[in-house]
């Protein structure tokens, strides 16, 4: 039971607020939830205002714009004052604003315009505007949200521009793999094959068959340093001079010396440079002369039994010296031997752990392989690079020429 | 009592107020001023069926103002009935209150008012300075001359799950404008205008006596007392005297400025109580029990009520405290009595077992607080007894 001073205090402070002297005793006013609402208010325009897009509010019946954001006012080169003042029409191209004009008109929905947007300072700026129409309080206005499109636009025809390189890179691989011989000359005593990989779609490696008289055959094997277009094209060159060339001389060393002398020039300039071995077999004579300017020398496998052997020659790569002096060398063929010609897209081929591929390896498929025909040969290196770099898609271009005498 | 008593602290909180002939028809033109799109009218079925909410609702659209009717609502307005009322505001996405009606659809817009800008049960507000955020904007026009809820702090809830009826007391439900057109009273019947009258006369004589009340309070109580007196029963006799009703809507509003600012006392904790169990008519309630508080108050505060008699009338010089005070009983039992109210509790149906009840719940009305005499329940049981 509370003491009757308690009862009586409770009774004197109830009576306090009855007569209007408490804390909270306060007639009704509107101000301090006016004074949040546009708290609120301001922090909801700051929020509008630091968006990207031009938000425009357009009143429906007018088409007068009733409020902008802050990026607008900039994109229109502006006071918020001076943008709300002036007709959309300044803005907006006229066909824009007849599709404006039919949306509201419409009275729902939305749309999506693509235009552009014109500043006061006469910069116009690609634009999409999406429109959609609200109610507020009985009047119908259309909130029209400008977005930049220049972006994009650029994005656009950078796509277009990459495809259409793609297109070309494209057109200029068949052009490239046209230059290659379709298939290998039908010569006695000899069985041929070759192939050529480009790593992407155009590439610097090249190799080629030159038919003499008398059953004798030139074989060449390049690769220009690089695989690009200009790669591809100085790989071009070398086959035009190359058939211009050969029939001028007989001596392998000599082409070879003419060779860097014609495209020393060319491949200065172009800061590339080119290895290539060059080989000339007489088949009645089974006898073959080569040269080489600094590609990985030709492997010469005789039997299943024996190791390889180079055919080396001394030379320099083409393009580093106008004046070279290239070793020509002869060695006799037999029955069985077995040439191959190769890029060090082969031999540099690179595992996961960062081994090499190696000429051991390819001296081994060869010997393995002793008994095969020349294009299952290139098969099977083909097939064991692609085992050992656990990869279908090659780092450098691939080129073989096997040769094998029956 | 002290001389400095007398300019104790007091505040004195009124609406804006438009009192005479054809104040309904500002209705439109105030909604309007106070940003009103689309209002909640509150008004009741008999309302309705006088015809007064129509007349209000065609105010309203001459000004364009939309709106949507909630006639849910019946005598001592239910805790449920504000709920509902308050769903139905928001539904209709109003933003504006006008009250057309008597105590029970303006205390209910009140509610209504609180609930929407304050979303919690109703029945929490109940007691002094409860209600945080302010009510939408409220119009009332009142069509009853005695309430005067139209300009009063005080919105009273029937919580039908306890059976009783709750005080709100806010300065924030005070409307911001009555309208107070006597005209709308004259479709009342005998028996409302009688019930309502006294209730008039309830308020001023509680507020007189109050211990809140204040100059400007006592002014308005002892204006209203005199009204009542003079006119009530020829009111009551001359329903379409738009005279007398002129100043039986005055006595109302007065002791409605006067109860509203000085608050009121036993009589009214005591009716509360008995309105929240039977769902009784107030005034009648009030009418019963004024005569037995008054006993019990008397010598607490009997310079005051010798001062209500002489404002309705009675000899005052020289006579003696207890002949004032049996004269003034005398004179309230023969008002009532004229003007056909009942005047006993068994009459209303109330039985002797309610009464501990009664009085517990009485006990802490926030209308206890103001009576000049600090009553034991013990006490208030005793004049229950008395009133039966």
């Amino acid at each position: 039971m509370s003491k009757p001073s308690d009862i009586e205090e409770m009774w004197r402070a109830q009576r306090e607020k009855i007569i209007g002297l408490g804390e909270r005793s306060l007639r009704k006013t509107y101000y301090p939830e006016l004074q949040q609402k546009l708290d609120e208010l301001e922090r909801f325009r700051a929020l509008l205002d630091q968006s990207n897009d031009f938000i425009f509010l357009i009143q429906a019946a007018t088409l007068s714009v009733i409020d902008v954001n802050d990026s607008a006012c900039r994109q229109l080169g502006g006071s918020r004052e001076e943008v709300l003042s002036q007709p959309l029409a300044n803005s907006l191209p006229e066909e824009a604003l007849a599709r404006i004009t039919a949306l509201v008109s419409s009275g729902q929905g939305e749309g999506t315009i693509t235009t552009e947007l014109h500043g006061r300072s006469g910069a116009t700026l690609p634009v999409e505007i999406t429109m959609r129409l609200v109610t507020f309080n009985k009047t119908l206005y259309g909130v029209a949200v400008a977005r930049d499109l220049t972006e994009r636009k650029r994005v656009e025809k950078a796509l277009i521009e990459h495809s259409r390189m793609l297109h070309d890179m494209e057109l200029a691989r068949q052009i490239q793999l046209s230059l290659l011989p379709l298939v290998p000359p039908q010569l006695p005593g000899v069985v041929l094959a070759g192939s050529c990989i480009p790593a992407t779609h155009v590439g610097g490696d090249y190799y080629d068959f030159y038919r003499r008289e008398g059953d004798v055959l030139d074989l060449v094997i390049a690769d220009v340093s690089g695989h690009n277009i200009g790669a591809a094209l100085m790989a071009a060159e070398v086959r035009s001079v190359l058939h211009a060339e050969v029939h001028s001389f007989c001596n392998t060393g000599e082409i070879l010396s003419a060779l860097n002398e014609i495209l020393f020039e060319d491949l200065s300039q172009a800061g590339l440079c080119i290895t290539l071995a060059y080989l000339k077999f007489d088949a009645p004579t089974r006898t073959l002369t080569y040269s080489n300017a600094g590609h990985p020398p030709a492997l010469l496998s005789r039997s299943s039994r024996t190791p390889c052997q180079e055919l080396d020659a001394e030379g320099l790569i083409l393009g580093v010296k106008k004046e070279v002096f290239f070793e020509e060398k002869r060695i006799q063929l037999q029955s069985g031997d077995l040439v191959l010609l190769y890029t060090d897209g082969i031999t540099e081929a690179e595992n996961d752990a960062g081994e090499l591929f190696g000429s051991a390896r390819l001296c081994d498929i060869l010997r393995a392989m002793h008994a095969f025909r020349p294009g299952e040969i290139i098969d099977a290196v083909r097939l064991k690079v692609a085992q050992f770099t656990g990869s279908n898609t090659m780092v450098d271009d691939v080129t073989m020429v096997v040769m094998k005498v029956l | 009592m002290r001389e400095l008593d007398e300019f104790e602290l007091r505040k004195f909180v009124a609406p804006e107020f438009v009192f005479g002939f054809d104040a309904r028809k500002l209705a439109g033109r105030y909604a309007k001023n106070f940003g009103a799109r689309k209002v909640l009218v509150v008004t009741d079925a008999g309302v309705m069926a006088a015809g007064w909410t129509d007349d209000v609702l065609g105010h309203l659209r001459s000004e364009g103002i939309e709106y949507a009717v909630f006639d849910a609502v019946t005598s001592n307005p239910k805790a449920a009935e504000v709920e509902l009322g308050a769903d139905f505001y928001r539904r209709e996405g109003c933003n504006a209150i006008v009250a057309v009606g008597g105590g029970s659809p303006m205390d209910c817009a009140k509610a209504i008012g609180i609930v929407c800008s304050n979303p919690r049960s109703v029945v929490v507000f109940e007691g002094v300075d409860q209600v945080e955020f302010p009510i939408p904007p409220l119009i009332c026009i009142p069509t009853t001359a005695g309430s005067s809820a139209d300009v009063s702090q005080f919105a009273i809830i029937t919580d039908t799950l306890k059976r009783s009826k709750f005080a709100i007391i806010s300065k924030m439900v005070v409307p911001d404008v009555a309208l107070i057109d006597p005209l709308t009273t004259t479709t009342m019947d005998a028996t409302l205008t009688a019930s309502t009258g006294v209730d008039a006369l309830c308020h001023a004589i509680e507020a007189f006596v109050s211990t809140a009340h204040s100059p400007i309070t006592d002014l308005h109580s002892l204006h209203a007392i005199e009204l009542v007196t003079s006119s009530l029963l020829r009111t009551v006799r001359k329903p379409d005297d738009v005279l007398l009703r002129g100043r039986m809507m005055l006595a109302s509003l007065e002791a409605g400025l006067a109860f509203s600012n000085a608050s009121l006392g036993a009589v009214h904790a005591m009716a509360h109580s008995l309105g929240g169990l039977l769902d009784c008519a107030h005034g009648e309630c009030n009418a019963i029990l004024l005569s037995h508080v008054i006993a019990f108050n008397f010598e607490f505060a009997q310079d005051r009520y010798v001062e209500i008699g002489r404002a309705m009338g009675l000899e005052s010089g020289g006579v003696a405290p207890e002949k004032a005070l049996s004269a003034l009983r005398a004179e309230l039992a023969r008002l009532t009595h004229a003007a056909g109210i009942s005047c006993s509790l068994s009459q209303l149906g109330v039985s002797r077992d309610d009464i501990p009840g009664l009085a517990e719940r009485a006990m802490s009305d926030p209308c206890i607080f103001t009576n000049p005499r600090q009553p034991t329940r013990k006490e208030l049981e005793a004049i229950y007894e008395q009133a039966f």
